[in-house]
């Protein structure tokens, strides 16, 4: 198995600057919310000192006069996507990993393209400009990875033969496994790969337990995991930018409205269901709003779909104004209609049974709950016709 | 043998709808109706749009006996009165039970 790790280091820090090319040359932090603090998401290279997790207040104080953004993860995952997706046209075998991190399966490609390196070529070409892939090729997917790590921007290496030895130099912290256990690793005074390796595989499992026996292979090379290929999920997107700062669900509604009219009249969900909605909008100066729907059951009416989501929209609560606003309609289903239960009543015979039971709970007695019946119909005397029957669901 | 216990035939999950209510008419010239008190409200008649008559279930111990009058008021509204003389008709009343009025709905 012959596997390409194409990593974007920096993937934050690069996207802000493919559109804001103003910010290029200076330096810019990115941060982001953890809790009730604001940490460094990561941060350009002019902002010396600053490194990814640390406390706003440091990096700032290490780093003054830079200039400040928020973390727009959407966005982020957006060009991430588009990265997943150009590479998936060159392989049909991709995995996408954390951020920025993109597997390749390779086997079979090559006398494609014609050869490894033109494959390799091929890859670093499929990223977009400006974001420097940094590409590694190994026999699995953790050494692929440091080979990535080991490779300079726009270039690639490949992982040697000799695996184990190829590894050996770099730091433990490079390990998938938990912080914990690269904590107690380096409590035993083991800081690289190679130290770890020259271990029997007993006495680090005795330590570490499964990671550890996972750690200890990995340091020899040995990777077992799959390549778990990527799929797409069919999805339609539709945007628009307010002409005022949207404030209140009043005037959001409206551009939902419109939203989904463009989504519904695209030919892709034509005659078919979708089960999940997700918007986000632009906030000024504070990250963008997000909110997902799923849907009970699956639909493929804009009017329903707006009553759901004005529904679910009463009870939340908008960061601030919104700018614009991104729909986007997924878990798109290849129904053409809904299947009916054969007994349709059974349901709501059920519920209503379970209501009644839930009031004659609380009242302590039989729910005052009566159907009007026709009893004499005919008769002569109007008070005859019809009656009140008790109501047993 | 199942002895009987006293109760009033029926479920109790069954109630009855539209029963009429027992109203005051002050009557006019040949026993037509003039005014009602209706929810403790004075209403004038204006007109009288139809008169019929019910006689039913003349094997009853209190028969059906009624003389209805669909009639409309001063302000507009339309009242459907009766005159229930079935207790009377049986002769089980007296002098203590004469005919009543009742609005029907």
């Amino acid at each position: 198995m012959k596997i390409a790790c194409v990593l974007i280091t920096h993937l934050p820090m690069k996207a802000e600057l493919r559109r804001r090319t103003d910010l290029r040359g200076r330096p810019v932090l990115v941060t982001e919310s953890v809790g009730s603090k604001q940490v460094v998401l990561d941060a350009s290279h002019e902002a010396a000192g600053a490194i990814v997790g640390m406390p706003l207040q440091e990096a700032i104080s290490r780093c003054k006069g830079a200039v400040l953004l928020q973390a727009d993860l959407p966005y982020y995952h957006g060009v991430f996507d588009r990265v997943a997706e150009s590479l998936g046209q060159r392989s049909p075998r991709i995995e996408k990993a954390e951020l920025g991190c993109v597997f390749v399966g390779l086997d079979g490609l090559e006398a494609m393209y014609g050869g490894t390196t033109r494959l390799i070529t091929t890859l670093a070409q499929a990223v977009p400009h400006g974001l420097g892939p940094r590409i590694g090729v190994g026999g699995g997917k953790f050494p692929a990875y440091i080979a990535a790590v080991a490779s300079g921007a726009g270039r690639a290496t490949r992982v040697p033969t000799d695996v184990a030895g190829f590894l050996k130099d770099f730091s433990v912290d490079l390990l998938p496994i938990s912080w914990n256990k690269k904590e107690r690793l380096r409590g035993f005074g083991l800081h690289t790969i190679g130290s770890l390796a020259a271990l029997s595989v007993g006495s680090v499992q005795a330590q570490l337990g499964t990671e550890g026996k996972l750690a200890w292979e990995l340091a020899h090379g040995v990777d077992r995991s799959p390549l778990v290929p990527y799929s797409r999920e069919e999805s339609v997107s539709e945007f628009l930018t307010f002409p005022s700062p949207a404030t209140s669900i009043q005037a959001i509604v409206p551009a939902i409205e419109i939203l989904l009219g463009r989504a519904f009249a695209r030919p892709m969900l034509r005659g078919r269901h979708i089960r999940t909605a997700y918007m986000q909008g632009g906030v000024m100066n504070r990250p963008p709003w997000t909110k997902r729907f799923a849907f009970k059951d699956a639909i493929n009416n804009k009017v329903r779909v707006l009553l759901a989501l004005r529904a679910s929209l009463e009870t939340v609560e908008m960061p601030g104004a919104l700018e614009d606003m991104r729909l986007t309609l997924s878990g798109i289903t290849g129904d053409s209609g809904v299947q009916a239960s054969l007994f349709s009543d059974m349901r709501r015979q059920e519920q209503l049974r379970e209501t009644m039971r839930q009031l004659e709970a609380r009242l302590g007695t039989r729910p005052p709950i009566y159907l009007v019946r026709d009893v004499e119909p005919w008769s002569r005397i109007p008070e005859r016709r019809q009656a009140l029957v008790q109501y047993d669901p | 043998m199942v002895k009987n216990t006293g109760k009033a035939p029926g479920t109790g999950a069954i109630r009855p709808l539209n029963l009429p209510v027992p109203v005051v008419v002050k009557e006019g010239e040949s026993r037509r109706p003039v005014s009602v008190v209706l929810r403790g409200r004075r209403l004038e008649i204006a007109s009288i749009e139809d008169v019929w008559e019910i006689d039913d279930e003349w094997w009853r111990p209190v028969p059906v006996h009624r003389l209805y009058y669909r009639t409309i008021t001063t302000e507009g509204a339309s009242l459907t009165l009766f005159r229930d003389a079935g207790a009377a008709h049986a002769g089980l009343g007296g002098a203590g039970h004469a005919e009543e009025w009742y609005c029907s709905r």
